[in-house]
């Protein structure tokens, strides 16, 4: 029946989750980095979903994937707010700029 | 083991049921106020009844038999350990409220006080979850509440560019390092199948777990659990937040916050893995010298790096780095005495780190600044500089650890229980005591210059006044529990040993 | 509830309550003093003080009412302190020796309390004496009920503190300060003794209980006396530096008890704390504080009969005490001065009793002595505040018309101090002496009868000069104080009886100096000694033996007889040919002056120990002059060249290790610091990195 086995989800997951901090750690716009935070944040609902498939046999993971979504999502929400005071106050959204405070 | 469903939860979930439905209310009560500026003073009355009620909720639930019960069906456990951190935590919150009262940072600027109000109780909210979750999903979950309701807090007002960008420094750390640890989440569910501490205790107990992968996963856990309580190598947010939020909040942070990040990583590594090493467990995997290793770095680190610091608030919060490496030291000691002794030394801590932030906002009030230059000549301004430098010196030989103050019992017990697993971990004590002798040395530079130098630096300070009496009757509070606890601490020691007898 | 379980849950209130109203006088006292007067402060501190007596008079009845091997009520507070094999409860003990003592403090000191309100009135720092007296009882109590040594040994320290702080009371006058001073460093000696002792047996007990057969009992306070008493059979064996340890203990001890209670040759503190209030010296130093060291010889009286070197030691040193200090007082003039020494005599007196192991003995003429010594200082201090202030006996006389229940008090006390029967003092004395002789101490007895007789001289001395005759105000030395002029013509006048709060205590304590002793008939006299049986639950059976010695009898006649003779002296020299004395006093001038000069203790004390360190300073510093300097010029080149290179090492080495860990520190936390460097990204890095590592550490192992 399962044509495709968990090897898959789980290497997928690992790319994802790589992907995602190399974005997070390149890119000089903040919102940029929150998509690789985003990133992060799927490739663990993915293999939470995986695990409850197929190797925990119970929906636990599953429902933790559905929490994830909800959680990043209210991030985002706060991602954006700040951006938004921070856009105003700097001109633009460049993570090497905020650097006021150091030491 | 008493497992209760969702119905029969609920009474024994009475203070967390007040303090969401106050939330509510408080919430539907902001949308209906006509005048922005009137609302302050409400907001803040309401809020301090909101966390009161709920501590009267939660002291009158806690019948203190050490029974641990199960509630939702094992989503929570509240035992003794967690209705202490509970406590501790509901306290640190009433103090911010109360901070945010005396600071002129916070109570002259907004015109939106009842939503800073209601942030501050959703927090708590996360803190009370996170004191007692006992599942990997409940203790993300109440985790990350904490975390975006700070996040928020933090960048509350749009007072100068420092505020933002701290608050999107947060936020960008906090993220990546619970990604992290969720991706660490994962993993562990993977090996063990299961989200609840109890199922996951019996998988480690009967299966061998290849230990490559456990300790990556359980690395990767570190990272949001590290990340909430500022330890090294996760504690690079912790300066530049505390140096740019508003400093009762910033006070709260090293305190209430750090505690309930304890309250996840003791209940964690000891519910999970079990505390005493004389049951033999089938994995191989070692978290004991992996937190002792953080422990000694991020102690070490905090206080080297806080020698040089001429914020105030950067310094306290290299040293609130130093001290989340004490703390660990008692969880890396994987026994009750460890847990009882970092409980104690978490309450004084409260006590002393909570003093010394009143006293950096109360200068910073008069002063309007945070440089620890200002501090010079402190004690021969005028009668309250004398009075805030003395309370100064406390909250500073307590934190440093020198007696007759509780920062000594505290380390005292640190030092104890590390002392207690014999030789494999002396190597560790003696790197705590180095580090005593290292944090002396910028703790007394603030002494030096408050006491010896006689050049009045800065603006000279106000008079007392009659509506300052809060604050200093607060202070001295603060300073005598400190002093008294340095002389007589069985009381808060018996507490923390029912904190202790919660873990096995 | 009955007496028993109230005592075991509410003992506490006898300590606390003194404590609050020091508490309460001491934070508020000047704002009470000045918004509702000294009354009300006198009202709160004796008020403390009174509900401390009762419940003291409930424990009382706790202990005498108990069943027959249960003399014992423990108060257990809290928990103090537990670190390692040390344990020490905060908890009361009463039991039939503690509950006198209560009683006796409680007593005495509420009766004082009153006496005080009226001899301080119109001081500006009433707020502040009450305060120090409050305190004081709650330390007393302290020392008394503490169930462990630690305990006590607060309360030993509490006591010295009030009492230094009540002797300099009026510490604007230089001598007041000073005769604090001296109190305090006297007692320092005697307290390093007591500390010693106690740590001996500390480290010897916890060796030989851990050591010993105790394994199962979990942390046990090894300095609790209950503890002690059980297992000092432990010590039997033990030596220290060649004697036994049971005799080091208790000599150390000693040490400290003859600090407290001023016994040769630690005695010199307490003639010169009568620089403080009376009322502080009837309490303090009559009463209460001083007898410290015999109740803390009776507590620990297990401990002391495992020595008899030391109880010889104890004997000995309080027989030569009681004659030396009652010789001293046969010339004193000052009022005070001649009850100190008095004081210092019969607490030597109680130290004699002690040292024979006659302990009930003891404790009973402490009490009996408590009663009419403190009548005797307050009446003292009547006669004082009626002469304003005048202390010098030479120029009273005829007090006795002006002041009548003042005399009349007074002589009773002194009689009972006289060891007249039926006075109290008689009955405690006497068994003393009887004790004494019995256990063979026959030199010691003597040296007891002989000041037995000096002291009823001395006391009539004092009687006839203060209370009889004329009244000599007038012939002071006129230089003394300058409105003399008036005291001149009116002072007899103007001698007027104190107000009821000063005569009411007088008359409570002199009704106690006179039957204060029936409680403790010998059973020679057809009594049952009530006393001493109500102590045998604390000092076990007496050796006494039940048949009548004659013997007895013929030593009770003769202490009777020289007590007479020596009334009979005082009389005949002071009051029939009154001009006698002073022909004698011109014929043996050199030791009159001798004695009256107190032997010159003082002054022998302050050349060894003053003179003798400028001597010795001297002496070194002619060394230094002659012999070093010889030496250092010849030294000087071999050094000169030596300290070239090792100045350099130590510049170049030396130095450059310490400043280099203190700079190495700051340098790597300067540099720790660039971690920090502000952008979000590479902060991220960091933790990445470091995770990295950490994973590959556990690839590895």
């Amino acid at each position: 029946m399962n044509i495709i086995g968990i090897e898959s989800y789980l290497i997928i997951g690992l790319v994802l989750f790589l992907i995602g901090l190399f974005t997070a750690i390149s890119r000089k716009n903040i919102i940029g980095i929150f998509m690789g935070i985003e990133l992060i944040l799927n490739s663990s609902a993915l293999n939470f979903a995986a695990f409850s498939r197929f190797s925990a046999r119970s929906l636990e993971g599953q429902l933790f994937s559905i929490f994830i979504i909800v959680i990043a999502a209210a991030e985002a929400a706060i991602a954006l707010a700040l951006l938004l005071s921070i856009y105003r106050r700097f001109g633009d959204i460049d993570a090497d700029k905020l650097d006021s405070m150091k030491g | 083991m008493a497992t209760m469903d969702n119905f029969t939860s609920l009474s024994s979930f009475t203070a967390e049921i007040f303090l969401a439905g106050f939330i509510i209310l408080l919430l539907a009560a902001s949308f209906f106020r006509k005048n922005r500026e009137s609302g302050m003073g409400f907001a803040y009355a309401a809020g301090i009844f909101g966390i009161v009620g709920t501590l009267l909720f939660e002291l009158q639930g806690w019948t203190a038999d050490n029974n641990a019960v199960y509630l939702f069906y094992g989503m929570l456990r509240n035992d003794s350990l967690a209705h202490l951190f509970k406590l501790l935590c509901l306290l640190s919150s009433l103090l911010l409220l109360v901070f945010s009262l005396v600071s002129r940072e916070t109570n002259r600027r907004f015109d939106n006080t009842a939503e800073y109000v209601l942030l501050i109780l959703s927090a708590t909210f996360g803190m009370m979850l996170m004191a007692s979750s006992e599942n990997l999903l409940m203790m993300y979950l109440s985790l990350e509440f904490l975390s975006l309701t700070s996040y928020m807090l933090t960048g509350f007002t749009d007072r100068d560019a420092k505020t933002s960008e701290a608050a999107v420094k947060y936020l960008l750390y906090g993220g990546i390092a619970s990604g992290v640890m969720l991706y660490g989440l994962s993993l562990l569910y993977g090996i063990t199948g299961a989200l609840d501490y109890a199922s996951m205790r019996e998988f480690f107990a009967g299966h061998e777990v290849s230990g490559i992968i456990l300790h990556i996963s359980i690395i990767m856990v570190m990272a949001g659990m590290g990340f909430k309580i500022a330890s090294f190598p996760f504690h690079s947010w912790c300066p530049d937040v505390y140096e740019g939020a508003m400093t009762p909040f910033t006070a709260f942070l090293s305190v209430g916050s750090k505690a309930a990040g304890f309250a996840i990583i003791i209940r964690f590594f000891s519910q999970i893995f079990g505390l005493e090493t004389t049951t033999k467990l089938g994995h191989t995997f070692d978290w004991q010298t992996t937190i002792a290793v953080l422990s000694a770095c991020s102690m070490t680190f905090g206080n080297l790096a806080a020698l040089q610091q001429k914020n105030i608030k950067r310094l306290l919060a290299y040293s609130s780095i130093a001290h989340a490496g004490y703390i660990l030291m008692a969880v890396a000691c994987r026994s009750q005495l460890g847990v009882t002794s970092a409980f104690f030394y978490l309450s004084v801590y409260f006590l002393m780190n909570f003093g010394a932030f009143l006293v950096v906002i109360i200068i910073s009030n008069e002063l309007n600044s945070d440089m620890v230059s200002d501090y010079e000549g402190l004690v021969w301004k005028n009668r309250k500089g004398a009075f805030l430098a003395a309370m100064f010196a406390i909250y500073l030989f307590s934190l440093t650890g020198v007696p007759p103050f509780a920062g000594f019992i505290g380390k005292f017990y640190l030092l104890l229980s590390v002392l207690e697993k014999g030789r494999a971990l002396y190597w560790l004590a003696g790197v705590a005591v180095l580090n005593t002798v290292i944090s002396f040395y910028y703790y007394s530079r603030i002494l030096r210059l408050m006491l010896l130098s006689r050049r009045l630096k800065g603006a000279d300070l106000s008079e007392m006044q009659r509506g300052d009496y809060l604050p200093y009757s607060l202070m001295a509070g603060l300073a005598i529990l400190t002093i008294l606890f340095g002389i007589y601490w069985t009381p808060l020691y018996n507490f923390s040993r029912l904190a202790g007898m919660a873990m096995k | 509830m009955t007496m028993r379980e109230f005592i075991e849950q509410y003992g506490f209130i006898i300590v606390l309550a003194p404590l609050l109203g020091a508490a309460i006088n001491g934070f508020l006292g000047k704002y009470i003093q000045k918004r509702s007067g000294e009354r009300a402060v006198g009202l709160i501190a004796n008020a403390s003080v009174f509900i401390s007596f009762c419940v003291a008079l409930a424990a009382f009845a706790a202990v005498w009412s108990a069943e027959e091997d249960a003399h014992t009520v423990v108060c257990y507070l809290f928990n103090w302190l537990n670190v390692g094999a040390l344990r020490a409860d905060v908890s009361l003990l009463f039991d039939p020796l503690s509950a006198v003592m209560v009683l006796v403090i409680t007593g005495i000191g509420f009766l004082i309390h009153i006496y005080s309100t009226g001899y301080m009135k119109g001081d500006p720092g009433c707020y502040r004496f009450f305060a120090y007296l409050n305190l004081f009882i709650f330390a007393m109590l302290i020392l008394v009920l503490g169930e462990n040594m630690l305990l006590m040994f607060i309360g030993w320290e509490g006591v010295g503190l009030c009492s230094y702080l009540l002797i300099s009371f009026w510490f604007t006058k230089q001598a007041n300060a000073q005769a604090g001073n001296k109190a305090f460093i006297v007692n320092r000696i005697g307290d390093f003794g007591f500390i010693l002792g106690m740590l001996v047996l500390y480290s010897l007990l916890r060796e030989s209980v851990f050591t010993g057969g105790l394994a199962g009992v979990e942390a046990p306070s090894l300095l609790s006396f209950r503890f002690l008493e059980m297992n000092i059979h432990l010590l039997t064996n033990t030596e220290l530096f060649g004697i036994s340890a049971a005799t080091l203990v208790c000599l150390c001890l000693f040490v400290g008890a003859a600090g407290k209670s001023a016994q040769i040759p630690l005695y010199v503190w307490l003639p010169d704390a009568m620089a403080g209030p009376t009322p502080v010296s009837a309490l303090i130093h009559a009463a209460t504080m001083v007898t410290a060291g015999i109740y803390m010889i009776g507590r620990l009286h297990f401990l002391f009969s495992m020595s008899a070197a030391a109880l010889q030691v104890i004997a000995v040193i309080g027989a030569a005490t009681a004659l030396f200090a009652a010789t001293i007082g046969c010339v004193q003039n000052d009022i005070k001065k001649v009850l100190a020494y008095s004081t210092v005599s019969q607490l030597g007196y109680m130290f004699l009793g002690m040292g024979v192991a006659a302990y009930s003995a003891g404790i009973f003429h402490l009490m009996t002595h408590a009663f009419f010594k403190a009548c005797l200082f307050l009446g003292s201090g009547s006669v004082i505040l009626g002469m304003r202030h005048e202390q010098d006996i030479r120029w009273m006389g005829g007090l006795k018309k002006y002041m009548p229940r003042t005399f009349a008090t007074f002589l009773i006390a002194t009689l009972a101090l006289s060891g007249l029967p039926p006075f109290s003092g008689f009955f405690s004395k006497d068994e003393i002496l009887w004790q004494a002789w019995k256990t063979g101490h026959h030199g010691l007895w003597l040296m007891g009868f002989i000041s037995a007789g000096i002291t009823a001289f001395y006391m009539t001395r004092l009687v006839i000069l203060t209370f009889y005759g004329l009244n000599r105000l007038h012939l002071r030395p006129s230089q003394d104080l300058e409105h003399d002029h008036d005291n001149h013509d009116h002072g007899r006048h103007d001698v007027r009886e104190s107000p009821a709060s000063i005569t009411a205590p007088l008359i409570i304590l002199a009704f106690f100096s006179l039957v204060a002793g029936f409680i403790g008939i010998p059973a020679a006299l057809g009594g049952g000694n009530r006393f001493e049986h109500f102590l045998v639950p604390v000092f076990g059976h007496h050796a006494s033996a039940p048949h009548h010695d004659p013997m007895e009898y013929l030593l009770m006649f003769a202490s009777v007889t020289v007590a007479l003779a020596g009334i009979a002296a005082g009389v005949f020299f002071y009051r029939i040919r009154p001009e006698l004395p002073d022909k004698i006093v011109s014929r043996i001038k050199t030791f009159h002056r001798i004695v009256y000069n107190k032997y010159y203790v003082d002054e022998i004390y302050g050349v060894i120990f003053v003179s003798g360190t400028k001597l010795l300073a001297k002496a070194s510093a002619a060394f230094d002059r002659y012999v070093i300097d010889l030496l250092v010029d010849l030294a000087a080149y071999v050094l000169r060249v030596n300290s070239y290179l090792s100045g350099a090492f130590d510049r170049i080495v030396v130095d450059g290790l310490v400043n280099g860990a203190a700079s190495s520190f700051l340098f790597s936390g300067e540099q720790l610091r660039r971690l920090q460097t502000g952008k979000i990204q590479a902060y991220v890095m960091l933790l990445l990195f470091l995770i990295v590592i950490g994973v590959s550490f556990a690839v590895i192992m």
